[in-house]
């Protein structure tokens, strides 16, 4: 079988989605190959958390504009999407003094985060123990949604503006013609096509090779792994509660009711998604220290999902100048659900008009070789910022 | 109503103002029910709630939420109120004792027959845990099984009744299953791990079928055979397999009437009418959902087994010893669901020979083969959608309906991983035990897909759902 695709999108998580929903919406010929099944990499497995609290420039400008398409694409599709906040819970002047900047820049940006009080804290989630708690920040325009319904309802008005999916569907080669892409091979399949996405995040490295990516992006696989509770109360938890002194924790409540979140424990390089014991401990230690009523909650269970991480923790989007043409969208290290919006918009941008007016030169591709890492992304995991 | 003498003491208790008599270390639920009282709990969705088929069945005592009623036993002067399956206590009041490390060669999980089978064949030779997150003997107990019965309970080894294992997590030569034993946390490390938790019993997709007053079958014998109180006075058994219970309700001289197929049940406080789908209507105050036993596939499942579908019900792979993999085996109805508890007892001791062998003992498993009986064999059944309200039939008792199903198959997601996340069947509670196979029925009977190219979900750690405050 031989099928022929304008633009191909390896990888049918948020980020493949959102992309080929952009080019299809801009009139494009595209078609979605998918390993497994939708979001079954590390899109159903987040923590649904979006977020505009970074300590950069570019990464609040991205995320404030993958804030403003969702909310727009929750109000076409219906799908849900609540701006809940994230609450960043701090425990020493240091801390306190770093991210004063921080909210400075942030304002200047247009994301209203304000520092406030452990009191102030303590009335937005109740349950919280605040005695070590010295200040908290907080952008009441952050937000959550679910990853199921934001990505079935992107894939099917996907489908409905002729993008096609290929579920159950492994890239195994890409055939290339000189320094044209030829032909991506699948399981089930070859493609003839002229441009290549990139979108496999955990898998990046092994794509780049086969179109035979002439420099090294490091995108490393690790895993990361979350937790579901029992549910309780709706409303009990209502913003993205963050707690770096305590594993790096997260934790907030999904719309079914149970506490979702996770950890910064995590392992890797690997593609192994076992989820291990020792997350079950250290989950139930952090989160039971960070709301101690969360003692009494009934754990379902604990899952795994990939962070794929560059050194610096920010991806890797743009083109690959030597493979005509070739893009990458990958190494969202923990923040391919929260950024795919605005990465969906600029990656369709230079494939449509060859140039975008969002910030991701920070994302170069070619930064790696040339040793310009930027500063680490505010990241939940074991590499904190302070 | 009492059907024979109690154990435990007469204490009084009151439950929503209203004063009782129970039997003091009787389950709330059951106390409840002798009284005639089925609806204790809302869920989340809001609706009434008995403690005997699908979901949780929180209960308030003593101004305490979210206390289990169908384990939480009776004192003298409880107070009870009805729960709400989204109270939870802000007080932290869960908290671990200690956590212990043991050592063994071999864990068993499961102490129904298969276990039991298991543990005798190998406690004798290497050190040996049993682990059972109830009370030894499974369904062969409350099903008064004459074989079970017959049998000795003795060289089992070190038995952890009580304990609830949450996975099987590999540490190189050695595997670890941590457990819960009240507030305490165990850790046990073996070199080999038989997986003898056996099966579920099936549920249906009726009208209002997460009514109080119906029962799973072995919440009703355990009501029988256990605490002498009957789930009602008269009595509808349901479902393809009406002999896992009629000669206990025989036995027990309670009288039922057959109906193969339910179509609907009505009522205020609970069950107070059945009909089928021939037009006929009954009246009832339990109805008892006999609808056959499938392996429980979630333990193999997390421990990394593949799973197959043939004979009506999902089992894990496993090659000729029954081993999913160099240290783990599966052994009775957690593999085949068998027709006699007998069949799991030998089986459990063939696996446990095969275990002997493997650590270099001589053993022969083989020997165990002539009275290792037939399991059940059932076609994949149907759940009639076109007879049935789609609002008010429950796929999972976390208040998943037909409905929510349906729509993302008509909608075109044939996968069920997506059905799952879209219409969150098989991610509550039971974490799918009794529910995802009405999931692969609905997209069999609406795609013709066959289960065995369906994608099916692994269980995950915790096994069973404990409290954080025990592993924190």
């Amino acid at each position: 079988m031989c099928m022929k695709a304008d633009i191909v999108v390896i990888g049918g998580g948020i980020v493949g989605v959102l992309i080929a929903h952009e080019l299809a919406r801009r009139g494009e010929d595209v078609l979605i190959v998918e390993k497994r099944y939708l979001g079954s990499g590390s899109t159903f497995r987040c923590g649904t958390g979006i977020r505009q609290q970074f300590t950069d420039e570019a990464n609040v400008r991205m995320m404030k504009r993958a804030v403003e398409l969702r909310k727009k694409y929750h109000e076409a599709y219906g799908f849900p999407f609540k701006q809940s906040g994230y609450l960043f819970l701090w425990y020493t002047e240091e801390e306190v003094e770093y991210i004063k900047k921080a909210v400075k820049l942030q304002n200047s940006l247009g994301v209203p985060t304000r520092l406030i009080s452990p009191d102030e804290a303590k009335e937005i989630v109740p349950l919280l123990d605040v005695s070590e708690v010295i200040a908290a920040t907080r952008n009441p325009t952050d937000a959550k949604a679910s990853p199921f319904y934001a990505l079935a309802s992107f894939a099917k008005a996907a489908r409905e503006m002729g993008a096609r999916i290929m579920e159950y569907t492994e890239v195994i080669g890409i055939k290339r013609k000189g320094s044209s892409i030829d032909k991506v091979i699948t399981t089930r399949g070859e493609i003839s096509t002229g441009i290549v996405v990139n979108a496999t995040n955990a898998r990046a490295k092994l794509i780049n090779a086969m179109a035979g990516v002439p420099i090294e992006i490091p995108i490393e696989p690790y895993k990361h792994q979350s937790v579901i509770t029992q549910p309780i109360k709706g409303g009990t938890i209502n913003p993205m509660v963050i707690s770096l002194r305590y594993h790096h924790a997260y934790l907030t409540q999904t719309a079914h009711g149970g506490v979702i979140g996770g950890v910064g424990v995590e392992e890797g390089p690997t593609y192994d998604l076992t989820p291990t014991y020792e997350f079950l401990r250290a989950v139930s230690e952090a989160f039971t220290k960070i709301i101690p009523a969360l003692r009494n909650l009934r754990i379902l269970r604990i899952r795994a999902g990939f962070y794929a991480k560059t050194p610096d923790s920010n991806p890797a989007i743009g083109r690959i100048k030597e493979i005509d043409e070739f893009y990458i969208a990958a190494g969202f290290s923990g923040h391919g659900f929260m950024m795919a919006p605005s990465v969906a918009e600029a990656v369709a941008d230079i494939i449509t008009k060859g140039s975008t007016s969002l910030p991701i030169d920070r994302y170069d591709p070619y930064r790696f070789e040339r040793g310009e890492l930027r500063s680490k992304a505010l990241q939940m995991g074991r590499n904190s910022f302070y | 109503m009492r059907i024979g003498e109690q154990n435990g003491e007469e204490v009084s208790i009151t439950f929503e103002g209203k004063k009782l008599t129970a039997y003091a270390g009787e389950p709330i639920a059951i106390g409840l029910l002798a009284n005639g009282i089925r609806r204790l709990s809302i869920s989340m969705g809001g609706r009434k709630r008995g403690a005997f088929y699908v979901g949780p069945a929180p209960v308030e005592v003593n101004g305490r939420k979210r206390v289990d009623s169908r384990k939480e036993p009776i004192s003298e002067g409880m107070n009870i109120r009805r729960g709400r399956y989204d109270d939870y206590n802000k007080e932290p009041e869960t908290y671990r004792t200690s956590i212990e490390r043991r050592y063994y060669e071999v864990i068993i999980v499961g102490g129904g027959p298969a276990g039991i089978g298991a543990a005798q064949e190998i406690s004798g030779v290497v050190p040996t845990a049993l682990i059972e997150k109830e009370e030894l003997g499974g369904r062969a107990k409350i099903r008064e099984d004459e074989f079970f019965e017959s049998i000795s309970l003795n060289r089992l080894g070190d038995v952890y009744e009580r304990t609830t294992a949450l996975g099987v997590f590999y540490k190189g030569e050695y595997v670890l299953v941590p457990a819960v034993q009240g507030r305490k946390l165990i850790e046990f490390y073996a070199k080999r791990v038989i997986l003898a938790t056996g099966s579920v019993a099936g549920t249906m997709v009726f009208e209002n079928n997460d009514m109080p007053g119906i029962f799973r079958v072995d919440s009703a014998l355990k009501a029988i055979t256990l605490y002498k109180v009957a789930p009602g006075e008269r009595i509808i058994l349901t479902g393809r397999t009406p002999e896992l219970i009629d000669g206990i309700l025989r036995k027990y001289g309670l009288d039922y009437l057959y109906v193969p197929r339910v179509k609907r049940v009505e009522g205020e406080e609970g069950v107070e009418r059945v009909y089928d789908f021939e037009g006929n209507v009954y009246e009832a105050d339990a109805v008892i959902v006999s609808d056959g036993k499938y392996p429980d596939i979630n333990p193999s499942t997390q421990a990394g087994a593949s799973v197959r579908y043939s004979d009506g019900f999902l089992y894990p792979e496993t090659d000729e010893k029954c081993r999913i993999n160099e240290f783990v085996y599966i052994a009775g109805s957690a593999r085949r669901p068998f027709k006699e508890h007998r069949s799991s007892y030998y089986h459990g001791r063939m696996v446990g020979s095969f275990v002997l062998e493997d650590l270099g003992y001589e053993a022969d498993g083989r020997k165990y083969e002539e009275y290792v009986g037939e399991y059940y064999r059932y076609d994949l059944g149907n759940i009639p959608i076109e007879k049935l309200n789609h609002d008010e039939s429950f796929v999972c008792g976390c208040d998943v309906t037909l409905k929510k199903v349906l729509e993302p198959i008509r909608l075109g997601y044939h996968e069920l991983q997506i059905i799952k996340r879209l219409s969150h069947v098989a991610m509550g509670f039971c974490q799918g035990r009794y529910c995802l196979m009405h999931v692969v029925r609905l997209l069999h009977q609406l795609t013709g897909k066959d289960p065995n190219e369906m994608d099916i979900p692994s269980g995950r750690p915790p096994l069973w759902n404990v409290k954080m405050g025990i592993l924190g």
